[in-house]
């Protein structure tokens, strides 16, 4: 205790780990004692105190609502998101390396990724049903154009400097593109690929909450009506997590993807 | 008939040769841009129309309904409904701006800024804040506030992250020359900082936009209100002629948004798209 002389100047770097560290965790704990505080208070009665909230959630999970739903909304997810990334790989290929895609279908893209796809939900029903397959078709409307326009971004924006190398090494077309261009676009597919699954968990999500109830969207819906607060913060804090471990998943293997660039 | 896209498949990144006009003029028909455009479009109107007659106004609506409903829409005044949203819209994204963009500066200038609240601006960035509804609703009612907070809410960490991102991006070794130069903080942060962040700060405000009408829209339809609710009574009367027209003037306000964005782009940062510009301006 007494002998921490020495290293004082150490530990006083503003950036050192430990601070920061002990920064970050007072800053937790000082949120989480702010929001109990808060939601103790007998006034507060929108804000449901952290204990009670996490109540919720254990009661959630034990009950195996909280599972099913989260199984169910990811399911939603991942099927749109592979379709979406499919289609939008694909498309935003063709408009990378087609002058003729570039100037007809790209304008289109451009206004599809202009519109709000939540303007659809009024009328999706009449062509998907409310169900499951019209759930799944607003995932992908929700991240199609994202993953479609960052490829076709990553295409055009490949330095001309590595295309020229390639072309003065006498590299057929196919191999320019196979060698040269796709693996200079990839952190943009794969850029797009993650930002992706973030706008594919909130399409799941509204869609489930604005297109018909369903699963994590039920939950909240059910808490909300019921005024049960410390399910619906739970409910809330549930599908944030689940956002959050899936896009913490993506980046990973869009990192993993990509280390031969740093490595 | 669409032509064969491998036929004409341009070199990548060709274009930094600048495009004389008469060169552009001596391209083939087929070639040309209007003339792609015409046919394409033109097809694809047409199956519009096809596909339109043969389902019935009940489940797609033809060019004409759409046409009609637009006359409707201009007529009953539901152009100020869309207005009105918009503008409230705009309230709840200023707000986001306000906040968003100074906090991302800050959190990509200081790193125990960064290291406090990079891991709530992520995670808030990366989930579905329309899980958040139920709950807003609860906190704000239903009126114009709840609105404003749901646009601000979508938008606000599209504007955050971006600008963070950008001013890591700078290269460091600029910053080490200035500041061997002996150039103060507030010099650095206006002449290299600010400048090497800004294409990010109006990517970041086109991006916050497009979440801000999504919200926009998200927030009418759950409280059903404005030109939400203009939306879900035309849905529920298979009304699609009007419902088309009218999302179609809130796709082109939103798109005229984004459009003069792009613009101050290009115009305040026309070094960020050289690439992206080039290929533009070679159409």
């Amino acid at each position: 205790m007494a002998s921490t002389t020495k290293p004082a100047a150490a530990t006083f770097d503003p950036t050192g780990p430990m601070l920061m560290w002990t920064l970050r965790i007072t800053s937790v704990i000082a949120l989480l004692a702010a929001w109990e505080w808060y939601g103790r208070k007998p006034e507060s009665f929108t804000i449901a105190p952290v204990s009670e909230v996490a109540t919720a959630m254990w009661d959630g999970f034990a009950s195996g609502d909280f599972g099913r739903a989260l199984a169910g909304t990811m399911l939603t997810m991942v099927v749109g998101y592979v379709i979406a990334a499919v289609i939008g790989v694909g498309v935003g290929l063709w408009i990378g390396v087609s002058r003729y895609a570039q100037n007809t279908i790209e304008p289109l893209v451009h206004a599809g990724y202009a519109t709000p796809v939540s303007l659809l939900i009024p009328i999706l029903g009449i062509y998907t049903g409310l169900e499951l397959r019209g759930r799944i078709i607003l995932v992908v409307l929700w991240c199609v154009f994202e993953i479609l326009v960052n490829t076709s971004t990553g295409i055009k924006e490949v330095p001309p400097a590595l295309i020229d190398v390639g072309k003065s090494f006498n590299a057929s077309k196919f191999d320019l593109y196979r060698k040269v261009v796709l693996p200079a676009a990839r952190p943009y597919i794969f850029l797009g690929l993650k930002i992706g699954v973030g706008r594919a968990i909130r399409g799941a999500v509204t869609a489930e909450l604005l297109l018909s109830a369903a699963n994590l969207g039920r939950v909240l819906l059910g808490a909300q009506s019921t005024f049960d607060i410390p399910t619906l913060l739970a409910g809330i804090v549930l599908t944030m997590l689940l956002g959050l471990v899936l896009m913490r998943l993506a980046s990973l293997v869009e990192r993993r993807s990509l280390a031969y660039r740093t490595a | 008939m669409r032509p064969e896209p491998a036929a004409q498949v341009a070199e990548p990144v060709a274009p930094p040769a600048p495009v004389a006009p008469a060169a552009r003029d001596r391209l083939p028909l087929h070639q040309r841009v209007w003339f792609q455009r015409t046919v394409t479009w033109g097809l694809l109107l047409v199956v519009w129309e096809v596909f339109a007659r043969q389902v019935g106004p009940f489940f797609f609506p033809s060019l004409s309904d759409v046409a009609d409903g637009f006359r409707t829409i201009v007529g009953d005044g539901s152009l100020s409904l869309v207005a009105e949203s918009f503008t409230q819209m705009l309230v709840g994204f200023g707000i986001a701006v306000l906040i968003g963009v100074p906090v991302g500066l800050l959190m990509g200038t200081f790193r125990p800024v960064e290291f406090l609240l990079g891991p709530y601006v992520n995670a808030l960035f990366v989930t579905s804040l329309a899980a958040m509804l139920p709950f807003i609703i609860l906190v704000f009612g239903t009126g114009f506030e709840f609105r404003v907070a749901v646009v601000a809410l979508f938008a606000i960490f599209y504007v955050t992250i971006n600008p963070a991102n950008g001013v890591r991006s700078i290269d460091p070794a600029v910053l080490e020359m200035a500041r061997s130069f002996n150039i103060g903080p507030v010099k650095r942060f206006l002449s290299i900082t600010l400048p090497g962040t800004l294409p990010f700060i109006i990517a970041g405000l086109r991006l916050g936009l497009g979440q801000a009408v999504q919200g926009m829209i998200i927030a009418e339809l759950w409280v059903t209100i404005g030109t939400g609710r203009k939306l879900t009574t035309l849905g529920l009367d298979r009304n699609l002629g009007e419902f088309f027209a009218l999302a179609a003037v809130i796709v082109l306000v939103g798109t005229a948004l984004t459009q003069s964005l792009m613009l101050a782009q290009r115009r305040f940062t026309p070094w960020s798209g050289d690439v992206a510009a080039s290929v533009k301006g070679a159409n």
